[in-house]
């Protein structure tokens, strides 16, 4: 999915800044063959389809296999969602790692902090609750900026695509979102894309990626 | 169809309440007619109101038309207290404000907030509020309050009766009283003149006859839930203070709750503890009488099957597997602001305790890891039975307290009669200090013959507890409807009659929450069993404890995950017994949106639940087994062609972006609502957040070795 309404032309979308970003921290990067066929299987398994999702989880870890050497390389998912996902439904020895543990273990040891934002909100999604890395965000978001506001809510209620098939779940969600945000701060820090539609509608500040602002900061 | 008379209430109350929150179809009145007990009520109309004058509205229309009302905020109490076959009221959305004051010495709380999120409040300030019952995550300060629910660390220092301040109240005719509120109460003593006569003839009649008033001191000295709180008629003289603390333990059938003060206590910065074994529950118990004078914050009993749950963890000491049969542990705990005096404590603990011998040598621990072990050993114990329990029972969790001197003789009695009547899951564990004991077992109540059984425990360990050990039946959770029958067997004719009157003079037509606390059906605690029949394997467990409902995005918008689960299992029932054809029609219409379009299936319900529960996953089995074969084939066209439907997207999310930019946001979204509705939901409907299509990853793949050494 690409860029939402706040961001213009100049920035990038998050595969090219992901990519950046690796590279800025001194990686090459090795992508799976004929990615655009490959899904975790999420969206399949949400919806109650059981044998599509098998399929596409079970295509995908082929092909991570593959392309990781049989589990040599550590498998960067820049979703928490798709990796918990993943994380559930793989049984091959592979290492795939979290986007907030990969950034921390991987990617902040090898750069600098230049320019820590003074005042950002960082959403918890479910899925960094359900890998017990909340502790891990928390600290994430701490290197990157001065003052730091977690969100405190359940599930957002998008899930998936349900924000827009549903969207009062989603709305409802939220309705204590605005409040949670200091009135100095519009910037929104996640790990889903799909959870950063309904919190940027809710909240009405740009909600993205944090690689975005691990990006920011270091450059 | 609503009775004449509940069809009047609802027009009437529907002058001033939204009618969306006046539920009354068959899928809402189950599902929020639904609590923690093993009860079953199903409410004729659910009210989910939102304030005060809301709820002096309903009692009002109420009493005009004669309709009873139970009040209930989370629901999670286990004794029966909290179900209605009349009309249910439910405070919680809306009743979540609060106000720190008085040097944050006290604290003014809604009933809807959950006595966590109270505790999540004060944390900053190194204090807490008083009562501690295991269900703090879920249970809510309007139940935790009415019914001086208490646990660990409380004990009666600091449970609700002790800690209040102060309380608002509205009576069964609508009239306020608010203690804190000089005006309120004197305009309730000119209104009440009669009621505060009463309380006064009865805290007088009580001292002039030293047997009862010593009874009631006596048997408050430990912990107690069995009737109303007539240690206020004991405890205070001024009438309001006696009112105040009546209303602790009340179990909402006196009055509505609207708000509550506690005073807050001290939220000590170091712990630590010990798991400490004994050779056997008499030397345990011994040794807790000699920790009742030293400084501990915290001592809980673990019998020998209690421990058993835990041995298997990593983390559990070898000798677990091997402990004799005989053994027992207890699980100590300390706590002080300062590193050196909990060091001292720990010290004073040891001695006392020395003349006893221990299983093993034990040393206390402030190790997060280990500290945390022992901990999830002790909290383990409720889920480890309902985990293990055949589907179709229910779990049980007696709790009953024992004067200190008689804890080990008790406890061994208690034992002979769980296996009397071959309750041989049953684990005893509670917490020792406050001579508070639990009994958790697995119960079946599809069968009269086991009905049977558990009548016959009931009425031997009423004798048990009262005739030969002098106990509480209900140490801490409430009378309810489960104790409601032995009230007067456990407090003697005249503090029961006190009782009664309690109940005549704020509500003399019985009709504020009626059958809970003072009931005269000698078998109302083997009536209106909640069934918990099989419906899938992802639930069957389900104790439907509610720890869940906090935690779930939907909960409030249309069901929890535990509603969810009680209308599969309404569904499940209904299919078998073929019995009304029509509630099933009507249930499974309704659970189409209710049960699985809102759900999220996030599954953070999953970390609340003590048996792991992931009503999402259930939810995800509930879509598949509706799913035509023609939506699995898309599913199927779209997985093997995920390449083409990327691209697609990628393109149609663009397109999309293009009529943004020139049909503007206001005629997009009015376009799409027409689409979605239209498609009956089934187009997404637009917003103006809806992402561009993205740009294609334009990196050939290429097998690269990083750069850094961080292959491994």
């Amino acid at each position: 999915m690409g860029k939402n309404k706040f961001q213009d032309a100049d920035d990038l979308q998050l595969t090219e800044l992901t990519h950046r970003l690796l590279v800025r921290a001194g990686f090459s990067i090795i992508y799976p063959e004929s990615l655009d066929a490959h899904c975790c299987g999420m969206p399949f398994s949400s919806k109650g389809f059981a044998e599509a999702n098998h399929t596409q989880s079970k295509a995908l870890e082929a092909d991570l296999l593959k392309v990781s050497e049989n589990g040599k390389y550590p498998i960067l998912y820049d979703m928490s969602p798709c990796f918990y996902h993943s994380k559930e439904e793989f049984t091959a020895p592979l290492k795939i790692v979290d986007p907030i543990q990969f950034m921390l273990d991987f990617v902040l040891p090898n750069l600098t902090i230049k320019k820590k934002k003074s005042t950002v909100t960082v959403f918890p999604v479910c899925s960094v609750k359900k890998i017990g890395k909340m502790e891990q965000l928390v600290l994430l978001s701490k290197w990157c900026a001065e003052k730091v506001t977690v969100i405190e809510s359940n599930c957002c209620g998008f899930a998936g695509d349900r924000g827009f098939l549903v969207p009062e779940l989603n709305d409802y969600g939220l309705r204590n979102l605005k409040d949670q945000i200091p009135a100095n701060c519009n910037e929104g820090y996640s790990t889903s894309r799909t959870c950063e539609i309904g919190l940027e509608k809710s909240s009405g500040i740009n909600f993205r990626s944090i690689f975005y602002l691990i990006d920011e900061v270091t450059r | 169809m609503l009775a004449p008379a509940y069809q009047k209430f609802k027009e009437a109350i529907s002058n001033f309440i939204d009618s969306k929150r006046i539920l009354t179809s068959s899928l809402q009145t189950l599902a929020y007619g639904t609590d923690a007990s093993f009860y079953r009520l199903i409410p004729k109309i659910v009210v989910l109101v939102r304030n005060e004058s809301e709820v002096i509205g309903i009692i009002k229309e109420a009493k005009k038309l004669d309709i009873a009302l139970t009040f209930r905020a989370a629901g999670t109490s286990l004794s029966g207290q909290a179900i209605s076959d009349s009309v249910l009221v439910v405070a919680t959305h809306g009743w979540k404000r609060y106000e720190i004051f008085s040097n944050n010495e006290k604290i003014k709380l809604e009933p809807g907030i959950v006595g966590a999120s109270a505790n999540n409040i004060l944390a900053p300030l190194g204090l807490k509020i008083g009562p501690d019952p295991a269900s703090i995550g879920a249970a809510m300060i309007g139940g935790i309050v009415a019914n001086n629910a208490s646990g660990m660390c409380c004990g009666i220092a600091q449970n609700s009766y002790q800690t209040i301040a102060d309380i608002r109240i509205v009576m069964n005719d609508g009239t306020v009283l608010d203690t804190a509120d000089a005006q309120s109460v004197q305009a309730f003593k000119n209104s009440n003149a009669a009621l505060i006569k009463e309380i006064e003839a009865m805290r007088d009649e009580i001292k002039g006859n030293e047997a009862l008033f010593y009874r009631i001191k006596n048997k408050f000295k430990i912990k107690n839930t069995t009737g109303y709180s007539i240690n206020a008629l004991v405890d205070y003289e001024d009438p309001i203070e006696i009112i105040k603390h009546l209303m602790v333990g009340s179990e909402g059938t006196l009055a509505f709750i609207s708000n509550v003060t506690l005073n807050t206590v001290t939220d000590e910065k170091y712990k630590a503890c010990s798991l400490v074994i004994f050779n056997s529950i008499y030397d345990a118990c011994n040794a807790t009488a000699l920790l009742k004078s030293s400084p501990v914050s915290a001592v809980e009993l673990l019998d020998r099957k209690s421990i058993r749950s835990v041995e298997q963890d990593p983390l559990a000491p070898a000798y677990f597997k091997t402990l004799p049969e005989l053994a027992c542990a207890l699980l100590i705990e300390c706590r002080d602001n300062d590193q050196a005096n909990l060091n001292q404590k720990q010290r004073q603990i040891r001695s006392a305790i020395e003349s006893i011998p221990t299983f093993s040598e034990y040393e206390f621990t402030s190790d997060p890891v280990q500290y945390n072990f022992n901990w999830a050993a002790r909290k383990g114990l409720l889920p480890t039975v309902g985990a293990l329990r055949k589907n179709g029972t229910t779990v049980i969790i007696e709790d009953i307290a024992f004067p200190l001197p008689k804890l080990a003789d008790a406890c061994i009695a208690l034992q002979d009669l769980f296996a009397k009547y071959q309750y041989d899951d049953a684990v005893l564990f509670g917490h020792a200090l406050e001579g508070n004991l639990h009994f958790v077992f697995s119960q079946d109540f599809s069968t009269q013959t086991e009905i049977d059984r558990y009548e016959n425990l009931m009425m031997e360990l009423a004798v048990l507890v009262v005739d030969q050990f002098d106990g509480s039946l209900k140490a801490e959770h409430g009378t309810g409807r489960n104790m409601a029958p032995f009230v007067e067997k456990e407090w003697g004719n005249e503090a029961y009659r006190i009782m009664k009157r309690i109940k005549m003079i704020f509500d003399p037509k019985s009709k504020i929450n009626p059958g809970v606390l003072i009931n005269g059906d000698p078998k109302v605690h083997l009536k209106n069993l909640k069934p918990l029949p099989e419906a899938d394997s992802i639930i069957d467990k389900c104790m439907e404890c509610g720890f869940c409902e906090p935690h779930c995005v939907s909960e409030g918008l249309t069901l929890s995950p535990r509603q969810r689960i009680v209308i599969a299992r309404e569904i499940s029932r209904l299919e078998s017994t073929n019995e009304d054809a029509q509630r099933l029609a009507e249930i499974k219409k309704d659970a189409v949106y209710q049960v699985d379009q809102t759900c999220a299936t996030d599954g953070l319900c999953a970390l609340a639940c003590p048996v792991k529960i992931d009503t999402g996953k259930y939810v995800k089995r509930w879509r598949a087994e509706r799913l035509e074969n023609s939506d699995k084939k898309t599913a199927a066209y779209i997985a093997s062609h995920m390449a083409e439907t990327t691209a697609v997207l990628r393109v149609g999310l663009k397109i999309v972006k293009v009529f943004h930019s020139i049909l503007g946001t206001s005629i997009m979204t009015a376009m799409s609502k027409f689409v979605h509705v239209i498609t009956f939901g089934k187009v997404p409907k637009w917003i103006p957040e809806m992402p561009k299509g993205a740009v294609k990853i334009n990196i050939k793949p290429a097998k690269i070795k990083p750069t850094n050494g961080h292959e491994d």
